[in-house]
């Protein structure tokens, strides 16, 4: 269960950020500056990144994720 | 005098980045999924892919086919398949938003079983997913602002293409 390590879990978040730059770059170069909608897109990402990240090691999210669970079939 | 000029450089110049986009995104998605999906194929894959996990990787694949087609098919100019193809895609959509419910929570079931704790995990498509979702219904609603559509659509696929 490798892929649910902390090393998978900072990768997850690295892909994501490395395309996010390039859209950023791509505005910059063509647009001569950073569209709304990219500025937007890229704040509300990292927005979520930053608050899920501390939210992913709390007991209350561990308790969140067992309720969630218990409501679909699965091993 | 360049004003007709630059507008269709910087348009080419942003397909360029778009299509640099996709191959990034394939390469990140080729990376992550082959060396397990090469384990699954010789038998020894840790952990079991029911059905409900097999049709989202067909799903998800079919997003990453269809928006690669999507971007050459705009390069070369072929806006009416673009948006013919685009319907399908509007299609996929919600069929891949209830794909994931099922295999995500089968994956973290399984994960909590075999290492206690772990389905915490949860987190990450969930956020993944949802915004996804914000960003591509979105971008197919303002299909008709041609820069914002494809932003938002690539907004939204960022995030798909980390699962990798």
């Amino acid at each position: 269960m490798a892929y649910h390590g902390m090393g998978f879990f900072i990768r997850r978040f690295l892909m994501t950020d490395v395309l996010l730059v390039l859209l950023a770059v791509m505005d910059w170069r063509v647009k001569g500056r950073l569209q709304p909608v990219t500025a937007i897109g890229i704040t509300v990402i990292v927005a979520a990144e930053i608050v899920i990240t501390p939210l992913y090691f709390t007991d209350w999210w561990l308790g969140v994720t067992d309720t969630i669970l218990a409501a679909f079939p699965g091993p | 005098m360049h004003t007709a000029i630059l507008p269709r450089r910087a348009l080419r110049a942003e397909r360029d980045y778009f299509l640099a986009f996709i191959i990034l995104g394939v390469i990140g998605v080729l990376l992550g999924f082959a060396p397990p999906s090469w384990l699954r194929f010789q038998g020894q894959a840790d952990y079991p892919a029911p059905l409900a996990l097999q049709i989202h990787a067909g799903l998800f694949l079919g997003w990453v086919a269809l928006i690669t087609t999507q971007v050459l098919f705009v390069r070369q100019g072929q806006i009416g398949l673009h948006r013919r193809l685009g319907a399908f895609g509007a299609a996929l959509i919600p069929a891949m938003a209830i794909s994931s419910v099922f295999a995500e929570t089968y994956s973290e079931k399984f994960a909590a079983i075999h290492a206690p704790g772990q389905q915490r995990f949860l987190i990450i498509p969930i956020f993944s997913l949802g915004l996804f979702l914000v960003f591509t219904i979105a971008g197919l609603v303002l299909r008709r602002d041609a820069e914002l559509h494809r932003r938002l659509i690539f907004l939204g696929t960022a995030l798909l293409f980390g699962a990798a």
